[in-house]
């Protein structure tokens, strides 16, 4: 006699189903992430088809498929010059965030303070672009704090102009962008090993050889980072320029404000939006396998 | 005598009652709506007390307004030409020269507005699509106090005496390509042959500060004497001008100033009252708005009869005399031409 089939307990089949369908959890953490990248994918991917069309003064933008705009673009000594000007600032304030963030990073990792110090550098990051741009606005004025300073204990004989310079574009730059060097410094040379360190002073080596092979190897992912990001930042930053540049520094980004919101020549603003991106991402990809290829592991 | 005295008095009874022509205090609209397009802000807030509010209370009328910059009031009635959503739209002179070019305005009828004949030929836009009810200009400005005598001509902004003391306009502002203009006229060129701007702006490039980019700090850096002069639009500095800072402006140049209109015009083919869009645009005429529109913004009135003050008098054009000082652009050309001079003029500007 053939046993009749006895179905499982609910609870048991419901468990069963759990452990075949286990719920990643870990991974449902990054779906805010993967909205904001999917959006920014879907944004580039509209400007990209932007870019290929063709522009009408009556009718502004209509459908094409046209090169004539990255042709205006690369035969434009403006864009050039502005592109110039975009790299010299970026590379400027990259290497200020490296000279000056590394050794901040440094010595918060090694501060008891470590968590009042991270919020100190972090503060100006609260503040909206538009009125940290401003406040160096009044710093830098022919009557501002830093010329009053500076004519105050005769460094200076009289105020100099500072504002509506490539100068103030930088300064606030780096002010605006420190925070994303010396964190992700800081988080690396936090988990470094002191143990490595004390090794390398067991055996005879001065603070600057430890700091040359060890400690500097060591931060290199960190620094790494902290580069691609600051470089990547200012080369699309818009706020400083528009504010402290005072239209005499001319940058990509108003470059491509001009097209998009005054001319509405959306295809041709858009093929720069894309040579800006790209140049951005391939500056990026070749300076991170060059950083990384010079790394000195001491093996 | 008894018979024929009645017959008059039972004609006197029936004339009362033929309706006359008709009038605003007479709340004739009641029931009906205008829709309306405005430029927001500060200067919707001003229309909307001086004019709208007003006008709803005397005819009964619902006027729903919309706001836009003239960019998009442009976009907006040329989206909607055809199934008009919008009766009267108020906007820049350029705006109306746009959509008239487009056929998307009706063609005014001067005689329905009883205050047109009030109103400077000057601000009859586009051949009578459009009708100015206020202006504001592009001149020169200055620091009061350290300018001594006021500037006289546009080729001031050149002196080397103002080296790194020039405040220009942006080139995607309108002010912007109207100094263009100016350049290219004061070296032997116009509006059809802008060539000669070029060599002429490079050589201004020395006396520039910077480009405006907010009023506020324009404002700041004149008072302080870090710029002298500015080529901008004078009622934006109305606040400041009220707080005392030395700042002036002049429209005595030997070679004028440029004018430019804000108009009303009425949507070809729109669904609201005709009468009612035609009484709305002539309120906007009168005298009387245009005194409280130059009181509160500083704009100036195309209708002469406009009482200022002596200080909005000072800062705002408001004279016959003055409006055939005024230079009026071919602003389609201009518009035609604009994305031309960004390029050349970044050329010559950029560093």
């Amino acid at each position: 006699m053939q046993q009749e089939q006895v179905p499982p307990p609910l609870t048991a089949s419901l468990g069963a189903a759990r452990a075949r369908v286990r719920l990643p959890w870990p991974v449902l953490l990054f779906v805010p992430a993967l909205l904001i990248i999917v959006s920014l994918v879907i944004a580039f991917l509209v400007l990209l088809r932007f870019s290929f069309n063709h522009w009408d003064p009556v009718h502004t933008m209509v459908s094409s498929w046209t090169l004539a705009n990255y042709v205006a673009l690369f035969s434009n000594p403006v864009v050039g010059r502005a592109f110039v000007n975009t790299a010299r600032i970026s590379a400027i304030v990259t290497l200020a965030c490296v000279v000056i963030g590394y050794p901040a990073a440094y010595g918060i990792s090694r501060s008891r303070g470590r968590d009042v110090l991270i919020f100190l550098l972090v503060a100006p990051l609260m503040i909206d672009a538009l009125v940290r741009a401003y406040g160096w606005f009044v710093m830098l004025g022919e009557h501002g704090i830093v010329n009053a300073l500076l004519t105050g204990v005769h460094i200076w004989r009289g105020p100099r102009r500072l504002i509506y310079t490539e100068f103030a574009v930088e300064l606030e730059l780096i002010h605006e962008l420190m925070p994303f060097m010396v964190l992700p410094v800081a988080n690396v040379l936090d988990r470094t090993d002191p143990a490595l360190r004390e090794a390398a002073m067991n055996l005879r080596a001065s603070p600057w050889r430890t700091f040359v092979h060890i400690t500097l190897p060591l931060s290199l992912p960190g620094l790494v980072a902290g580069i691609l990001l600051v470089f990547a930042l200012s080369m699309s930053a818009f706020v400083a320029p528009l504010v402290l540049g005072g239209g005499n520094v001319l940058t990509m980004t108003m470059l491509i404000e001009q097209q998009m919101l005054t001319t509405l020549d959306w295809p041709l603003g858009s093929a720069q939006s894309i040579v800006l991106v790209l140049v951005v991402l391939v500056v990026l990809a070749v300076s991170r396998r060059q950083l990384r290829g010079t790394a000195v592991f001491g093996r | 005598m008894k018979r024929w005295l009645t017959g008059l008095v039972v004609a006197m009874m029936l004339l009362l009652l033929i309706p006359g022509p008709r009038s605003l205090h007479a709340a004739s609209f009641r029931g009906q709506t205008l829709r309306v397009q405005d430029w927001g802000g500060s200067d919707g807030d001003a229309i909307q007390k001086n004019i709208i509010d007003p006008f709803m209370r005397e005819t009964g009328a619902n006027v729903t307004v919309e706001y836009g910059s003239t960019s998009e009031s442009i976009a907006k009635a040329r989206a909607q030409k055809n199934d008009p959503q919008l009766d009267v739209i108020m906007l820049d002179d350029i705006g109306v020269l746009t959509l008239a070019h487009e056929g998307v305005l009706e063609k005014l009828n001067l005689a329905r507005l009883p205050h047109a004949s009030q109103i400077d030929p000057t601000y009859i836009i586009g051949g009578g699509y459009g009708i100015g009810f206020f202006n504001y200009i592009n001149t020169i400005l200055y620091n009061k106090t350290l300018v001594n005598p006021p500037p006289t001509s546009w080729n001031d902004l050149w002196d080397p005496k103002y080296k790194g003391k020039v405040l220009s306009p942006k080139i995607t502002a309108t002010q912007g390509l109207l100094l263009t203009v100016m350049a290219a006229r004061l070296n032997g060129g116009s509006l059809n042959n802008l060539a000669p701007a070029w060599p002429k702006l490079q050589a201004l490039r020395p006396n520039i500060h910077s480009f405006l980019e907010n009023r506020t700090e324009a404002a700041e850096l004149l008072k302080s004497g870090e710029a002298l002069l500015a080529v901008d639009i004078p009622y934006s500095y109305k606040p400041v001008i009220e707080q005392g800072y030395p700042i002036a402006m002049t429209v005595n140049l030997k070679e004028g100033f440029f004018s430019i209109s804000g108009s009303a015009c009425i949507v070809k083919g729109h669904k609201g009252n005709e009468d009612l869009a035609y009484a709305l645009i002539d309120r906007l005429l009168t005298a009387d708005t245009q005194t409280k529109m130059a009181h509160d913004l500083w704009y100036g009135p195309t209708n002469p009869n406009a009482q200022l003050s002596p200080l909005e008098a000072a800062w705002m054009v408001h004279s016959q005399e003055q409006f055939h000082h005024a230079i009026q652009v071919d602003r389609l050309k201009l518009l035609e031409l604009r994305p031309m001079i960004i390029d050349e003029w970044n050329k010559v500007m950029s560093k």
